[in-house]
């Protein structure tokens, strides 16, 4: 009877601890999901002064231009899925490294100074973005591995929790990195 | 930078001369040291003859004593000598020719303050020595670093009540702090992994257990991981700081010198412990010093630190740090 009891016991302990660990994954999950949206805010908050910077120079991109104020203002607007956030981002991302690129051959612009604070600052959230994209994929690896690992699969599976996709780093972000080595030469 | 070739010709025309001048300095100091034992020797065997017939050893324990007391006062002064002469003409030259910027102080050290703040080492520290000191700006990092022996002691009493002082290594080698590229404001320690390699999958458990120095990082390059153990305060930050290509660099850096570096990212700026178990930067005392090759190891062991600025591209400032 005691030996039952005390099997009981000690299962409803192990339960209790494979419980709060898959739940402290989940939250960690969603903790560097809010830290990688924070950084992508200081980005939006730097896109309009960029904007207004580049734009007396750049007559030729003036509608790739009009298009990242269009995709922030979509993507400040609130209410849309994690989903849309990281497409939008992608988005950015890709076209503000074309702009990046295009600098180049305004040589005016590349001189001021104004512009060049800017691609300091864009370069600092650039590389904080992409550390916390790197956060949130070492929590996403983490939740995947409890959730999928035995025996905590079992529970994680009564639990509805599922496997996370992690942050695929897209081709253009990689290319961000060469607008740092352009800025360099 | 500097190459064999140059260091070549540092040596022929510059420094070999120094050299053979030292050589003769320290050639000297061994002869002095051999005519002084061989002057010994006669007194000694007297002494114990006498002790022998007294039968007691004090006759033997004062003439030794007073035998090694004047070597000591004769030879001393003439060492230190050697010693500054070798530091001034042959160190200070290999500095320069690395890097002309370079200031450099063969008696100081970076500060205890300094060590125990880059937090690498944890121990109370209860003697701390060093010299060699070099301090300068290449380009827009400044840098500095010296040899350093942080030691502690323990004190054990035997059965007659006799207590002893014991002295233990904390650690021994060179500590390296340099301007980092990027600001940042918690800590991050980056920290030979003992854990993982004895213990693999527990290993990381463990590390994850302990939070002295805030949280375990993970981060995704396994080579990296099994090298290293990242603790840090701040789980963004301090992949801010070990961007992917600075952990290659970390891990390139680490295979170059073959030793158990250790990191830390304190306040802005990265602290580096490079251990090694000989004295650096020394004279020898016995046999010729009229080589090459030591003069290239002193070269090599100098510029590995001074080139870690490139190596970890520490003067890449596109970062809102100037």
């Amino acid at each position: 009877m005691y030996i039952i009891l005390g099997v009981a016991i000690g299962l409803a302990i192990i339960i209790a601890i494979m419980y709060n660990g898959l739940i402290n994954r989940k939250n960690q999950v969603e903790n560097a999901f809010g830290g990688m949206d924070a950084q992508l805010k200081k980005r939006y908050d730097l896109i309009p002064n960029l904007i207004s910077t580049v734009q007396t120079y750049m007559k030729h991109e003036a509608d790739t231009l009009t298009q990242i104020t269009e995709l922030r203002a979509k993507a400040v607007s609130g209410n849309i899925s994690d989903e849309e956030k990281v497409n939008l981002d992608n988005m950015i991302t890709s076209k503000l490294g074309g702009i990046m690129v295009a600098v180049e051959n305004y040589p005016d612009l590349k001189a001021s100074e104004n512009f060049n604070q800017l691609q300091r600052t864009l370069n600092e959230v650039e590389e904080q973005i992409s550390a916390s994209r790197r956060a949130y994929n070492a929590t996403v690896t983490s939740y995947n591995n409890g959730v999928e690992m035995f025996p905590a699969n079992i529970l994680a599976g009564m639990m509805k929790m599922e496997h996370k996709n992690v942050f695929e780093i897209p081709e253009t972000q990689r290319e961000n990195v060469n607008v740092g080595d352009l800025f360099n030469q | 930078m500097s190459n064999t070739k140059n260091l070549e010709s540092l040596y022929n025309s510059e420094l070999k001369p120094r050299l053979s001048e030292l050589n003769n300095q320290r050639a000297d100091i061994v002869n002095k040291i051999k005519r002084f034992a061989l002057y010994s020797i006669i007194p000694i065997i007297i002494s114990i003859f006498i002790s022998i017939q007294i039968q007691l050893p004090i006759p033997t324990i004062i003439i030794i004593g007073l035998s090694v007391l004047i070597s000591f006062f004769k030879i001393n002064p003439l060492w230190k000598e050697y010693y500054k002469q070798f530091k001034e003409q042959v160190i200070r030259e290999i500095i320069r020719f690395i890097d002309d910027d370079l200031s450099y102080s063969p008696s100081e050290k970076m500060n205890q303050s300094k060590f125990e703040k880059c937090g690498i080492f944890r121990t109370g520290i209860d003697r701390y020595r060093g010299d060699d000191y070099v301090q300068g700006k290449i380009n827009s990092t400044d840098i500095e670093f010296s040899e350093i022996h942080a030691e502690y002691k323990t004190r054990t009493v035997d059965s007659k009540g006799r207590s002893r002082t014991h002295w233990h290594t904390i650690f021994k080698g060179l500590l390296f702090s340099a301007d980092f590229n990027k600001d940042f404001n918690t800590t991050t320690y980056v920290l030979t992994d003992t854990a993982e390699k004895m213990f693999g999958f527990l290993g990381t458990k463990l590390q994850k257990m302990n939070k002295g120095r805030g949280d375990l990082v993970q981060l995704e390059n396994p080579e990296f991981e099994s090298e290293f153990a990242v603790y840090s305060g701040d789980q963004i930050e301090s992949r801010y700081i070990l961007s992917p290509s600075l952990i290659e660099r970390i891990l390139s850096f680490k295979k170059q010198t073959k030793k158990g570096i250790q990191l830390s990212f304190v306040d802005s700026r990265l602290f580096l412990t490079v251990p090694y178990s000989k004295d650096l930067f020394e004279p020898k005392l016995f046999g010729d010093i009229v080589n090459f090759n030591h003069i290239e190891e002193y070269h090599n062991d100098l510029s590995l630190v001074i080139d870690l600025i490139e190596t970890l591209n520490l003067n890449t400032r596109i970062w809102t740090k100037e």
